[in-house]
């Protein structure tokens, strides 16, 4: 079978992967990376539950070989928080009752956090637009978008404070 | 989940020559993989060989020059949406990129994909199609030059010969004083195919150029308007096109939408000229 091996940076980590073509970046980041925050909702790219960074811009996992990450730098839920502290996106998403059973959280994360570092101060339109892509079943909206504004908010203050 | 396939990426546009030649039909050119990764998962193409066209460094070309704006195969349609010059030359391809997909699939999304996906609901088909673009064609004989009007032949068929692919899509700028737009009708107000969508160019003497996609085979120029947009337009419309039922809408509420479509883009478009 074709295989690659490939040279990435994933979540700050230098790796190297023996991996066959036909595998999708989702499946070598759950099965053989066993970074399973990454989920598989639609598998089609419509759901958004697999959205990850490849050199800082959000791509939904299910539709991205993993050959094609050779030389990249990966980013995924698991990389979001620095040591045991949540991120500032992910105690927002607390504080605001962001989520209920969770499935489609790492995807928003990774797209809130996609739009926070192009646009670290978004308005409301431009936060829904930017979460789009991503179905939530349960929660509902309003809380996932006064989490990511909060964030926002947040975000600036520390880098205000430095 | 994908059945084997062997995955090239090579960095120069004639190894890709090359390997569509030796492979013929079974092999397959991956650009964003947004729809050829969607059909192979659905079982609708079983490709033996992948090429991966991101490597190659002019395909990224996205600069005009001398009035003609270049977009190359490997340009993403967020590349797009990122290219001032894009958004002060050619507004129609903006108002259509802001309305495909959701963010992290125009990451990956290419313009030209869309092309050679040639679906007839594409939308940077029908604004690419008003503009009168040009498809750059690239084949072990040669390169050549196809107006899109002629590159789009059927449901999701064109007019590449097993052995070409696309190397870049062509605009030239239109004349100062043009006024263009894109209009799309889905489902929902969130990323969806266009059940019915509408790009139109009207020229500084009146010229109008307006094409519906998804109301027939392929997008449609709906021609003789002239620069007639009164009533009359509503008729060249239903003669022009030939929708049909589907998850989308009814062939019915496609007529009545690509009237309805053409009739605001008209309004839009002598609305946006009457105030200078
Ligand atoms: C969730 C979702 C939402 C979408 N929403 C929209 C939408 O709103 N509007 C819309 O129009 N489309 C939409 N699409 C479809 C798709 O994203 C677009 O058509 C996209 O532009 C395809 O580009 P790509 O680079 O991903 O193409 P690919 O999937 O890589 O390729 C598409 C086809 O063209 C061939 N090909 C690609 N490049 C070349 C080339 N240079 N020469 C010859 N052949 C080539 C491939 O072999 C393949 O058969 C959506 C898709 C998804 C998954
Ligand atoms: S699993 Fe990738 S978008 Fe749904
Ligand atoms: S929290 Fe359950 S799908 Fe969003």
């Amino acid at each position: 079978m074709d295989s690659h091996t490939i040279e990435f940076e994933i979540n700050g980590k230098r790796a190297s992967l023996e991996v066959v073509s036909h595998r999708t970046l989702l499946q070598v980041l759950r099965e053989d990376l066993h970074l399973s925050g990454t989920k598989e909702g639609c598998g089609e790219g419509e759901c958004g539950a697999c959205t990850v960074l490849v050199d800082g811009r959000s791509v939904t996992a299910c539709l991205t070989l993993a050959v094609e990450v050779d030389g990249c730098s990966v980013r995924t839920i698991e990389g979001e928080s620095e040591g045991p502290d949540l991120s500032p996106l992910q105690e927002a998403f607390v504080k605001n009752h962001a989520l209920q059973c969770g499935f489609c959280t790492p995807g928003m994360i990774m797209s809130a956090r996609a739009l926070l570092e192009r646009n670290p101060s978004p308005t409301e339109d431009q936060i829904k637009e930017a979460i789009a892509g991503n179905l939530c079943r349960c929660t509902g909206y309003r809380p996932i978008i006064q989490a990511i504004r909060e964030a926002a908010a947040r975000r600036k203050d520390q880098s205000a404070k430095g | 989940m994908f059945p084997p396939f062997r995955y090239f990426k090579p960095k120069r546009i004639e190894e890709v020559t090359a390997f569509l030649a030796e492979h013929g039909e079974s092999a397959r050119i991956l650009a964003g993989g947004t729809d050829l990764l969607v059909g192979m998962r659905r079982g609708e193409f079983t490709p033996d060989v992948l090429i991966d066209i991101k490597g190659i460094p002019e395909l990224q070309n996205l600069s005009a020059d001398n009035g003609t704006l270049p977009i190359g195969a490997a340009v993403s349609v967020n590349d797009l949406l990122d290219s001032a010059e894009v958004a002060a030359l050619f507004p129609i391809l903006i108002q259509t990129a802001l309305r495909m997909a959701s963010h992290q699939i125009r990451n990956r999304a290419t313009v030209v994909g869309n092309l050679c996906n040639a679906s007839p609901a594409a939308d940077m088909g029908a604004a690419l199609l008003a503009l009168g673009a040009r498809v750059t064609i690239a084949s072990p004989r040669s390169r050549r030059v196809l107006p899109l009007g002629e590159f789009f032949t059927g449901v999701k068929k064109s007019a590449l010969g097993r052995d070409e692919w696309v190397i870049s899509v062509e605009a030239d700028t239109p004349p100062p004083g043009s006024r263009m737009g894109f209009l799309k009708q889905a489902r929902v107000r969130g990323p969806d195919l266009s059940t019915v969508n509408c790009a139109a160019v009207l020229l500084p003497d009146g010229a109008l150029t307006l094409v519906l996609g998804a109301v027939a085979e392929t997008p449609v120029v709906v021609t003789g308007c002239g620069s007639d947009k009164g009533n009359g337009i509503a008729d060249r419309v239903r003669e022009a096109i030939a929708p049909i039922d589907d998850v989308r809408g009814s062939a019915e509420y496609r007529m009545d939408l690509a009237c309805l479509m053409t009739r605001r883009m008209v309004e839009k478009l002598t609305a946006d000229s009457r105030r200078g």
